[in-house]
C-alpha cells in the first residue's frame, strides 16, 4: 500500500476498530483512538470491513497491557477504593479514569455487594440476589453527586502547582446541557411498569402452591401475607393495584391538566441535548420489559421461585406505569405543535410551583477538562 | 517500570532515526529494515511509542490529514539518538564475540557459517 495514498476507512471498519480500542483506558482513546484507527485500516486488507483476528487480539493485549501499565500497585490502590486515601500524584491520570468511568458509582457502593456476598452465603441466594439488585440501582440512583463529590475531592478546579505539573494545562470547554428526554423515559417508565403488574398479576394466578408457607419474619416479629390457594397473595396485589390506580391515575391527571398550554410558547432549546430516545434506551426497554415477563413465567411455572419479589413489582408498577401512561400522552399531544422537545425537567416545571414562569433556555455549560497527555509541543518547535 | 529494549524498540527507534514518521510510516520501515521479517501491528507499535515517549526517547513532532486521515508523526529526541547509539554498540560487541566464539569452533558443526550470524545481527 503506498504511503499516505490510502482513502479514509470506512465506517464499518472505524465501528469495528473503537469496540476493539475499549482495550484501552478511556483517557487513551480519548488522545489516540483516532490516530490508532487510522493506522490499524492502513495495515488492515483493502476493503476490510473489520479488523482481522490477528489485530483485534494485538490490539486487546497491548489495551490491556498499557491499563496494567498505569494501574496502581495492589496496596495503595486497595487502600483508595476501601477507604478513599489518595493515591500518589503520579496515578491522578488514572485516578481521572477511574472517576470518570461509566462504572465508577457502582465500584464506589461496593459495600452494597459486599452485604450481597455476606448475606447470600448465610441466606442462600435470594437476599443476595435483592442486594445485588439494590447496589445496581444505588449505582445509577448516585452516580452523578457521587462521581461530582469525587472529582471535587481529588482534582481541585485550581489545582496547586505540583497537581498541574502531573495534570498539564487544563481548562473548561463550553457544551451543551444535558438533560432526559421526557416522551421516550415516560414511554419506557408505563411500558416497564404496566408490563411488571400485569404479568406478575396473572403469573400469581396460575402460581403452582409452593412450600415456602406465607410468614416472613420482619424486624423480629412475624408477618402472614394473605395467601391464595394459588401460593401467590393475590387478593392483596389485586387491592394493591386498585388502590394505585385510584391514586396516581387521578393525580397526574390532575398535575397534567394545562400542561400542553403552559408548553405552548415553550421557547427553543439549541444549547441541550436530550438523552434517553436513542437505540440504547430502547433496547434497555425491551430488556426491563423481557426481565418481567421471564419474572412471571418463573412465578407461574416454579414453585421453588420465592414470589415475594412480585409484591414490589406490583405495587411500584401499578403506581408508575398509569401515572408515566398518562404523562406520555399528555407529552406527546403537546409535542405535536412542532415546538422544542420536552425534557423531564421542563415537565417538573410545568406542574410544579413555578409552573406560571415561563421555561427558561438552557445555557451552555463549561466542563472541567484535562489534557491530552500526547500534546504536541508548542508550534515552531518542529 | 524500566525501560526494556527490545528487538522491536530498537528497530521503532532506529525507523525513527532515519526521519520523524507517523505510526504507519514507523510500521512499514521496520518491516523494510527487517526484510518483512518483522510486521508490526497497530498494538505492539502504539505499546512501543508509549514506552519510548514516557522515557523520553521519541516525541510527538506535528500532525496532519492526508487524504481525510489523521497522521500523528513521531520523531527521535537526542535521548533517544544515544539510546539507540548505546544498542547498537552492544550489539555490534556482542556479533564480534560471536564471530570469535564460531571461527573458534570445528568447521562445520553447527551447520552455519559466521556470514549468516553478522547478516541476522
Amino acid at each position: 500500500m503506498p504511503d499516505d495514498a490510502s482513502t479514509p476507512a470506512n465506517p464499518r471498519f472505524t465501528r469495528s476498530a473503537a469496540l476493539w480500542l475499549r482495550a484501552y483506558p478511556r483517557r487513551w482513546r480519548a488522545a489516540r483512538a483516532a490516530e490508532m484507527t487510522e493506522v490499524l485500516a492502513d495495515l488492515a486488507e483493502p476493503g476490510a470491513s473489520r479488523l482481522g483476528l490477528r489485530d483485534a487480539v494485538d490490539v486487546i493485549r497491548n489495551g490491556w497491557a498499557t491499563r496494567w501499565r498505569e494501574h496502581p500497585p495492589a496496596r495503595p490502590w486497595l487502600a483508595f477504593r476501601l477507604t478513599d486515601r489518595r493515591l500518589p500524584a503520579q496515578y491522578d491520570a488514572w485516578l481521572w479514569d477511574d472517576l470518570t468511568g461509566g462504572l465508577y458509582p457502582f465500584r464506589k457502593t461496593w459495600p452494597v455487594l459486599f452485604f450481597a456476598a455476606v448475606v447470600g452465603i448465610d441466606n442462600g441466594p435470594y437476599p443476595g440476589v435483592v442486594a445485588l439488585m439494590v447496589w445496581v440501582l444505588l449505582g445509577f440512583a448516585v452516580r452523578g453527586a457521587t462521581r461530582r463529590a469525587a472529582l471535587a475531592r481529588y482534582f481541585p478546579r485550581n489545582p496547586d502547582p505540583s497537581l498541574a505539573a502531573v495534570l498539564g494545562p487544563s481548562g473548561f470547554r463550553r457544551v451543551p446541557r444535558a438533560r432526559i428526554a421526557a416522551r421516550p423515559v415516560l414511554r419506557a417508565t408505563a411500558l416497564v411498569g404496566l408490563t411488571a403488574a400485569g404479568a406478575m398479576l396473572s403469573a400469581g394466578r396460575f402460581a403452582a402452591p409452593g412450600d415456602h408457607g406465607s410468614a416472613y419474619d420482619v424486624l423480629g416479629r412475624t408477618l402472614t401475607l394473605p395467601l391464595s390457594q394459588y401460593g401467590f397473595p393475590t387478593a392483596l396485589m389485586v387491592t394493591l393495584s386498585v388502590a394505585a390506580l385510584m391514586l396516581t391515575v387521578p393525580v397526574a391527571a390532575v398535575l397534567l391538566v394545562g400542561l400542553s398550554r403552559r408548553a405552548a410558547g415553550r421557547p427553543a432549546q439549541p444549547h441541550r441535548t436530550l438523552l434517553g430516545g436513542g437505540r440504547t434506551a430502547h433496547q434497555v426497554t425491551a430488556g426491563l420489559v423481557a426481565w418481567n415477563l421471564l419474572v412471571a413465567l418463573l412465578i407461574a411455572t416454579n414453585t421453588a421461585f420465592d414470589f415475594t419479589v412480585g409484591v414490589p413489582a406490583v405495587a411500584l408498577g401499578a403506581l408508575l406505569g398509569p401515572a408515566a401512561l398518562v404523562g406520555w400522552l399528555v407529552v406527546r399531544r403537546t409535542e405535536h405543535d412542532g415546538g422544542a422537545p420536552l425534557a423531564l425537567s421542563d415537565v417538573a416545571h410545568l406542574v410544579g410551583r413555578r409552573r406560571r414562569r415561563p421555561l427558561e433556555v438552557d445555557q451552555l455549560v463549561a466542563v472541567w477538562t484535562w489534557p491530552d497527555p500526547y500534546a504536541l509541543p508548542a508550534a515552531g518547535a518542529d | 517500570m524500566a525501560f526494556r529494549m527490545t528487538e522491536q524498540s530498537y528497530l521503532v527507534l532506529l525507523a525513527l532515526a532515519q526521519q520523524p514518521r507517523h505510526g504507519y510510516g514507523v510500521a512499514q520501515a521496520v518491516k523494510d529494515l527487517t526484510d518483512g521479517a518483522v510486521r508490526l501491528g497497530a498494538g505492539t507499535l502504539y505499546g512501543i511509542l508509549d514506552r519510548i515517549v514516557a522515557e523520553g526517547y521519541a516525541e510527538a513532532s506535528g500532525e496532519q490529514v492526508v487524504d481525510g486521515r489523521l497522521r500523528r508523526y513521531y520523531r527521535l529526541t537526542d535521548a533517544g539518538g544515544d539510546a539507540l547509539a548505546a544498542e547498537t554498540t552492544r550489539l555490534q560487541a556482542l556479533a564480534r564475540r560471536a564471530h570469535q566464539v564460531l571461527r573458534a569452533r570445528p568447521a562445520g558443526q553447527l551447520g552455519f557459517t559466521g556470514r549468516t550470524v553478522a547478516s541476522a545481527v
